[in-house]
């Protein structure tokens, strides 16, 4: 599903530059649940971005499912993201001035489903996250852990083929956390690939393969213990 | 539409959330926008007059330019038998409509009545004219009884329907009498309906012209030298037929017709200049509009910078939402939209308080304009289009900018909340709004301290004479024996100190000019004099002051001149003293010079000082000038009353102090003044909005520079000073560029004063200074804030 062949980061000012991904080679094929950790400042959360297509790289190769996607222009980009991606974020970014249902609702305006279809997969979705009774909430107006389920309800809705998630437990307690990622490992199972970001070692054991990153590059990939 | 109602309902919810920002947003545009609307209906209503007439646009008035000596004379209208001669040489022309206006006209209602009540005594308040039938094929009005065909014979009138009610209450008009000052009767033949507010004729009667024939003697009407503004000839051109093609007969028609064809030279005014043209006494000069166009546009102009502003300034709290559309899918061009869409809510929600604003503004903008503006959404197309092409305009004016830079957001910035002030990008361009703004908010107060320093001046500036304290009476007739009667009676009353007749006061709205010759001199002066018919009491009544041998000796009629300081400038001598004995020869009259009084103003300061001259002349005698002992006004006041209407039973008393007659000379400044220092106020507000927005910007930018400072050791003196610094370099760059500004167009319009203040220094002190003040007002609360601020927040949320 992903390839990238020597892709690099680098932002530049003035008088600065710095490297955040340094020719990394990687491949994640469809279905898998790929794991990133790595020091703050290591390039993970980049790496991320770049593939998920929201920041753009500045060398190397990125195809996703078979296609060179990293030098299209943005609105290309915010194409191809809109229908294959969905994102999970450690601080959840939900639209504060939008309802429960109406966050998760957004990713479909996009993409134009029409009305009832998108009515009938929000309801869907927010029954099978139990957070349907919270629909005409705010998110504010939620628990860390609600919100967190919101923005991975959100994240699904467009039945992407790709997920990232950078750190999705960062923010929460490790109750919430847990759920959080049964409910990640559960949608791994049923088919979509999973590309998370994580400090946590106990999380990253959920996915199957992780990824160690330092300095803008890979260092290590193994397969977690139970795939070994 | 799914999106579009996302789009909305997300924009409601965010005004709603900084609903102070959207407050202060929203009262801005509305601010603007009233302006702009009240001075579109102001501009249109003018732009409008007369222009409903069918046949307007091949409509003309003749006019006429008389160049006597060095003097060149433009007058609105022609002389009597112009009409009749028009006719016969120009047979082209469609038609003729010889018209004399007239005004503060007595109408007796029921004249034979025999009890008071019954016969009504009224003082016209607007106009009355003397047509030809040929007026109402020229211009139109509507007739509810009658036609023009009525005003053939004479002694017929024509009556508008809310003058009609005033004479005759519900009873029909048609068939009755009224008395023209007490001497001529008409028979009321036709009614109008009341004619369009938007007209420059306020004709409220209409009296056939053959009766103006009539009650004039033929030697008068036939009279090629007479000439008076008030009388009129309007004529029709056929279509296709050219006024260039008319006014080339004008100088053979001259020749056949005048003795000295050299003063005179006719002109076909077209009649959508006749109300624009100050000229020929039009009220309302096009630069006028053309000034209010600008201030309108300024205003909103301003308005939508303060948006811009504050909706930049404002963008940090959207880039989290700006970033997870993006990831979500939403292209550059649909945030794009969707902040143009917000700032079009607010548009609207402004236009909208505009409107109730501007209906609430109406009664008052009409009264102090003279003009009928009225606000109809339902009716009015072109009101309607241009609030469309407001709210379009504003919202992409004042939206495009903060749409273009929130659409910019990157991602990955916006989603991690690192969008910082750095990334709104355009700081100076923002500052060079705020400097532009002010800018306008400067000229504006240029405008408003000179105007209103030109208008104390015209209020207080001496004219030469005494107007304190004056009551002005009418004298209805020049009978001896009224008069006499009414002099007597007067001087009875305890309180009145002084009594003149004359034929106006000092300064008026009436002047009567003639042709004058000096001495042995064989022609006339090439100037026509200002002439002052008055008894002997005028010098002493009004405070006039002869600088030269002796005043007038009591006379029914004309035996001696006294002559004022500008005649004698203007007859070459050298002094006063050089004018006493000679002979000066008025309306072929000849009599001494017997003294010389110091210039006073026959008009308003407007206008220079005209020579003049003034005789005895019991016949042309139509106003009394009462000093009278303030302190006890009200009872002088009644009292004369009673005495002048035991003198004139026939007449209609009214009275006016002379101060407020003279007051009337400056209503139009007044006008503008009032406007000028409302729309001042407006644009010193909406720049305090502004400055506002960009004090919240720089609070915001310099959050953390503060925190640092303050951990290394800054006061929040030294804080404060990093703000203070900042605006004051903007106003002062604003400054600059309005002083010039100020003073040329302000000097311009002085200019047209040949009695005005200087400006100087002090106007330009008094502006930087009021402007100093609005931004420490606005800025420095924001500041101080900021100042005070605990380090440790701005330094955390870093």
């Amino acid at each position: 599903m992903i390839k990238t062949t020597n892709l690099s980061k680098v932002y530049r000012t003035e008088e600065v530059e710095t490297t955040a991904l340094n020719e990394v080679d990687l491949e994640i094929k469809e279905g898998e649940f790929v794991s990133v950790m790595g020091p703050s400042g290591c390039g993970k959360s980049t790496l991320l971005n770049v593939l998920g297509m929201i920041d753009s790289p500045s060398g190397g190769d990125y195809h996703f499912m078979g296609e060179e996607v990293g030098r299209l222009s943005e609105r290309k980009r915010s194409n191809v993201r809109k229908h294959n991606l969905g994102f999970v974020f450690q601080s959840f970014n939900l639209i504060d001035e939008l309802t429960v249902y109406e966050n998760v609702e957004l990713p479909m305006l996009y993409t134009k489903v029409p009305a009832a279809e998108r009515k009938q997969r929000v309801e869907e979705l927010l029954e099978g996250m139990n957070i349907m009774h919270r629909r005409n909430h705010f998110p504010q107006q939620l628990s860390g852990g609600q919100q967190q389920r919101v923005a991975v309800a959100r994240a699904i809705v467009n039945r992407p083929k790709l997920i990232l998630a950078d750190e999705p437990t960062g923010n929460l307690d490790s109750a919430n956390g847990d759920e959080v990622m049964k409910i990640l490992s559960q949608l791994n199972s049923e088919g979509t690939t999973i590309l998370m970001v994580t400090h946590s070692q106990y999380c990253a054991e959920f996915g199957n393969r992780i990824i160690r990153m330092l300095d803008g590059q890979v260092v290590t990939e193994n397969l977690v213990k139970q795939y070994l | 539409m799914s999106m579009l109602r996302n789009f909305i309902t997300i924009a409601i919810r965010n005004l709603r959330h900084y609903h102070s920002y959207t407050i202060v947003n929203i009262a801005g545009l509305a601010l603007g926008i009233t302006c702009g609307l009240l001075i579109f209906l102001l501009i249109r209503f003018h732009l409008s007059v007369d222009r409903y007439h069918a046949k307007a646009d091949r409509i003309y008035r003749v006019v006429t330019d008389l160049h006597i000596g060095n003097d060149n004379i433009k007058m609105g209208g022609v002389p009597y038998p112009f009409g009749k001669a028009l006719r016969l040489d120009f047979p082209e022309i469609q038609s003729v409509a010889l018209t004399r206006f007239e005004s503060n006209n007595l109408i007796t209602t029921n004249p034979d009545a025999s009890d008071d009540k019954s016969r009504k005594k009224f003082m016209l308040e607007r106009e009355m004219a003397f047509v030809e039938p040929e007026f109402f094929e020229t211009f139109d009005y509507s007739w509810l009884t009658g036609s023009s065909a009525v005003l053939k014979a004479p002694f017929q009138a024509v009556i508008t329907t809310p003058l009609a009610e005033k004479f005759f209450g519900k009873n029909n008009p048609i068939g009755q009498t009224i008395r023209l000052e007490n001497k001529h009767d008409f028979r009321i033949a036709g009614v109008l309906a009341e004619p369009a507010p938007n007209t420059d004729f306020n004709t409220e009667l209409f009296l056939s012209y053959a009766s103006y024939l009539a009650i004039n003697k033929a030697e008068v009407m036939e009279d090629w030298d007479g000439l008076s503004g008030n009388h009129q000839c309007f004529v029709v051109l056929p279509e296709g037929l050219q006024s260039k093609q008319i006014e080339q007969g004008f100088p053979a028609f001259v020749k056949k017709h005048h003795e000295k064809p050299d003063e005179w030279k006719y002109k076909l005014q077209p009649l959508n200049d006749k109300y624009f043209n100050p000229d020929y006494g039009g009220d309302v000069p096009k630069t006028m509009m053309l000034a209010l166009a600008i201030v309108g546009l300024f205003l909103i102009g301003t308005a939508c910078i303060n948006f811009i502003n504050l909706a930049t300034a404002q963008a940090l709290n959207r880039s989290r939402e700006v970033g997870v559309r993006k990831v979500l899918g939403s292209s550059r061009w649909q945030l794009f939209k969707q902040f143009l869409l917000e700032t079009g809510l607010i548009t609207l929600a402004a236009l909208v308080l505009s409107v109730l604003l501007v209906s609430r503004a109406l009664p008052f903008i009409n009264e102090l304009t003279h003009s009928e503006l009225a606000i109809n959404l339902y009716s009015d197309a072109g009101l309607l289009f241009f609030l469309t092409a407001l709210l379009l305009g504003v919202t992409l004016v004042a939206g495009a900018y903060p749409a273009y830079i929130l659409a910019g957001f990157k991602p990955v910035q916006a989603i991690k909340g690192k969008i910082t002030t750095q990334n709104l990008g355009g700081y100076s361009l923002r500052r060079g709004l705020v400097v532009a703004q002010f800018v306008i908010c400067q000229v504006m107060i240029i405008a408003a301290i000179v105007i209103s320093g030109q208008m104390d001046y015209l209020k207080n500036a001496s004219l030469g004479f005494n107007k304190d304290a004056i009551v002005m009476l009418p004298v209805p007739n020049p009978e001896k024996t009224n008069m006499e009667a009414l002099q007597q009676q007067l001087r009875q009353i305890p309180g009145v100190q002084q009594l003149s007749f004359a034929a106006d006061a000092p300064a008026g709205n009436t002047q009567n000019f003639a042709n004058c010759r000096f001495d042995t001199r064989q022609e006339e002066e090439p100037w026509y004099i200002n002439t002052r018919p008055c008894d002997e009491q005028f010098l002493t009544t009004f405070g006039i002051e002869l600088i030269a041998g002796r005043n007038l000796q009591a006379g029914d009629t004309i035996r001696e001149y006294l002559i004022n300081e500008a005649a004698v400038e203007k007859l070459g001598l050298k002094s006063p003293g050089e004018a006493l004995g000679k002979a000066l020869t008025v309306w072929d009259k000849e009599a001494p010079i017997v003294g010389v009084i110091r210039n006073f103003h026959n008009r308003s300061l407007r206008e220079t000082v005209e020579p003049a001259v003034l005789m005895t002349s019991r016949e042309r005698y139509a106003a009394c000038g009462l000093k009278i002992d303030l302190s006890n006004t009200p009872h002088i006041l009644a009292a004369v009353d009673r005495v002048w209407n035991n003198v004139y039973p026939d007449a209609f008393y009214s009275y006016a102090f002379l101060d407020d007659k003279i007051a009337r000379f400056y209503e139009t400044e007044h006008a503008l003044l009032s406007l000028t220092k409302g729309f001042c106020a407006i644009a010193l507000f909406i720049g305090g909005l502004g400055l506002f927005g960009l004090a919240s910007f720089m609070t915001a930018r310099k959050r953390k520079e503060i925190g640092v400072r303050k951990v290394l050791g800054a006061t929040v003196t030294q804080i404060l000073q990093l703000f203070g610094k900042e605006f004051f370099r903007l106003i002062l760059i604003a400054f600059v560029l309005a002083a010039p500004i100020g003073w040329l167009a302000m000097s311009a319009w002085l200019r047209d004063y040949p009695y005005r203040i200087e400006f100087g220094a002090g106007v330009f002190f008094t502006t930087i200074c009021v402007t100093c003040l609005l931004a420490l007002l606005t800025v420095g609360a924001q500041s101080l804030k900021a100042a005070r601020s605990n380090p440790v927040n701005s330094l955390r949320s870093e």
